[in-house]
């Protein structure tokens, strides 16, 4: 970390050479990610696609000629891929930030590796891996009129964005804590599966009884899936996205995680 | 230290290293100055110096129907289940009204009451939150509009809360009050077209009935004005009589022929009497037979025309006792649905401004910016690690 007795013009001049350099090892992160987890093995990268795939198809199945339930054009196999691909975004950048140190260990030999390199590099791929099954899945659910195009695609981006942030910044919360302390490791996978109900990926909020909407109300992940609806179908309610609450976790957490993962990087060195 | 010795010497070194300090810091502190101080001290002098002050006036108001149909019963284990959650029928209504309130509908009503542009623009107002255009579009006024009244429905007990905001007491306090007004007389309206509605078919059905009946009325006054008989099946049943009557004496009236003729021989005078007579007997009972069931004229005739008339009019009198009862259903089921405006609460006359909330604001945007601030700088020494 750059010492405070630094002039503020070397600290600038250390920014500018230190971005490409960040820029680099990110890239290079990713290739080594993509290869060490999908490699020689069978299909490979296919099965980021083939995951949701699956689900779309027996969702499609079962309410092929079913009737929209949430409104008029919020059709169930759009919602399904909404709520499905954007949740494996959060559920992948979690689970893969548990012990994601200890894989990796040899790398930090490398000066220029920092924590932060490589949980950004596994959240880019996480993210960049379902975006791209969920366009070719939503695809193909347009060219089979099972949906339609999105209304506000602008929104729909932020929405994916959005997601990134608040599962990196979680990732990186997760990733120092699991690091600590082993056996809290164990209770990620538990917990991201119990998100999966409760981050309200599957239903929109405006069509649940008020009681029980307050409860997803202090789930800032619903908040983000409501947005991902409102970004997709022209139907969906935005009156339950509060931008203040999301925003406040958004930042805290981001802030806190970047604190925890500075500490550990220090844990790290000293072992 | 050492210029403890010499405060001559001081002096003049103090100033130039006063300013190489305020530069030193500048460059340590640029970017926290920049991101978070300035941000926060420009907010701050808006909102201490030149925003102006808004208040506020509150209304709530509940929308119901006569029919026990409440709105709190979407709370119910079946909604919880069912999640099918379309909106019970008052709350649709309640909905309905805040709806209209904060539409172009409402806006368009409140400038033909009052000038909701001159209150939008008092000279008190500061220029970031008065509406800037003095000719607004309507897009732009609604939006404005939208901004200063704010109507937030409660599902769960049903009430509607209206605030309306403006920069002088009378103008918030007028607007929240002819806004309530608004929704009342909107929902006047509505309850007189879901009446008409509601009441027209059955009417009509009523109307038609009574057409009908009072058709064949008259076409049985014109049955027996037209000379034939006040009572046919009257007439016939005399005319029975009669004819029976004749039958009985004609068959009398053989028997004492045969009697007669068999004691006094044909010639008799007698005889010839009683034949003459049941002659005569017997043409009587043909005229009265052909008057009672022959072609033309005859009573059957009539009465088969009559008897229809009475058919038909016993079963229009049924049909119209059926559309005057579900006129009446109607009618009852329509003055039940009818919905009326609870003023919960009136709009109350603001004292103290409650708006803007400077504190909250100036500290929201503080601690905002000095989160942001600290992601950046954490991110940043990130980055300066990289370079070798």
């Amino acid at each position: 970390m750059a010492s405070v007795s630094d002039g503020a013009m070397e600290r600038d001049t250390r920014f500018r050479r230190g971005l490409p350099v960040q820029f680099r090892v990110t890239g290079a992160l990713m290739l080594r990610e993509l290869h060490m987890r999908y490699g020689r093995e069978n299909i490979g990268y296919l099965w980021l696609i083939l995951e949701p795939l699956l689900l779309a198809a027996m969702i499609g199945l079962m309410h092929q000629r079913g009737p929209a339930h949430f409104g008029s054009d919020i059709k169930p196999v759009p919602l399904a891929l909404v709520g499905y691909c954007n949740f494996m975004t959060f559920r992948g950048i979690i689970n893969r930030a548990e012990g994601a140190l200890e894989g990796s260990a040899s790398l930090f030999y490398h000066r220029t590796i920092s924590v932060f390199d490589i949980l950004i590099s596994r959240a880019l791929l996480e993210v960049a891996g379902t975006f791209v099954s969920f366009v070719i899945l939503i695809s193909l659910a347009i060219a089979f009129g099972l949906a339609g195009l999105p209304e506000r695609p602008l929104w729909y981006l932020l929405g994916v964005f959005l997601m990134f942030w608040q599962c990196f910044a979680l990732s990186m919360i997760v990733c120092s804590i699991t690091h600590e302390n082993r056996s809290i490791g164990r209770l990620i996978h538990p917990i991201t599966y119990i998100m999966m109900p409760l981050s309200g990926a599957f239903f929109v909020l405006s069509e649940l009884p008020s009681e029980v909407r307050k409860v997803f109300y202090w789930v800032p992940l619903s908040h983000i899936f409501e947005l991902l609806r409102y970004g997709w179908f022209d139907a969906a309610n935005p009156d339950f996205i509060d931008p203040m609450y999301l925003g406040i976790w958004l930042m805290a957490s981001t802030l806190i995680g970047l604190l925890l993962i500075s500490v550990v990087r220090k844990r790290i060195e000293l072992n | 230290m050492h210029g403890f010795m010499t405060p001559a010497e001081i002096r003049e070194e103090a100033r130039p290293s006063a300013a190489v300090r305020v530069r030193g810091l500048w460059k340590r502190y640029k970017w926290f100055a920049l991101v978070v101080l300035l941000p926060t001290l420009i907010v701050a002098g808006y909102l201490y110096a030149m925003a102006s002050d808004q208040f506020e006036s509150e209304a709530h108001y509940l929308v119901r129907s006569q029919g026990g149909d409440k709105g709190s019963a979407a709370g119910g284990i079946g909604a919880a289940l069912g999640f099918a959650g379309a909106a019970s029928g008052s709350q649709g209504e309640a909905m309905s009204v805040s709806d209209y309130l904060t539409s172009h509908d409402a806006v368009a009503a409140l400038r033909k009451r009052m000038d909701l542009v001159a209150i939008f623009r008092r000279p008190e107002a500061d220029l970031l939150s008065r509406l800037t255009e003095a000719d607004p579009t309507p897009e732009a006024l609604l939006k404005y509009y939208r901004k200063q009244v704010v109507v937030d429905f409660d599902s769960e007990t049903g009430i509607t809360t209206l605030t309306a905001r403006a920069f002088r007491r009378d103008d918030a306090y007028k607007l929240a009050g002819t806004l309530l007004a608004l929704g009342e007389q909107r929902v006047n309206e509505m309850n007189l077209r879901g009446f008409a509605d509601a009441v027209a078919l059955s009417r009509r059905q009523l109307d038609e009935a009574e057409r009908k009946i009072a058709s064949v009325q008259s076409r049985m006054t014109q049955f027996r004005q037209s000379g034939r008989d006040v009572d046919p099946a009257g007439t016939a049943q005399a005319q029975i009589g009669v004819v029976s009557r004749l039958t009985q004496e004609l068959s009398a009236a053989r028997a004492q022929l045969a009697t007669t003729s068999s004691f006094l021989g044909e010639s008799s005078p007698q005889v010839q009497a009683l034949r003459r007579q049941v002659r005569s007997l017997e043409s009587q009972l043909g005229s009265q037979n052909a008057r009672l069931a022959g072609g033309g004229n005859a009573i059957a005739a009539g009465l088969g025309a009559f008897e229809q008339l009475k058919v038909e009019q016993e079963l229009l009198a049924k049909q119209y006792e059926a559309a005057s009862t579900s006129f009446e259903q109607a009618r009852q089921q329509a003055v039940r649905q009818q919905l009326y405006v609870v003023r919960v609460v009136d709009a109350n006359r603001p004292v103290k401004s409650t708006y803007p909330k400077r504190a909250l604001i100036t500290l929201t945007v503080f601690f905002g910016l000095l989160v942001t601030f600290a992601i950046g700088w954490l991110i940043a020494a990130g980055v300066r690690e990289h370079a070798v």
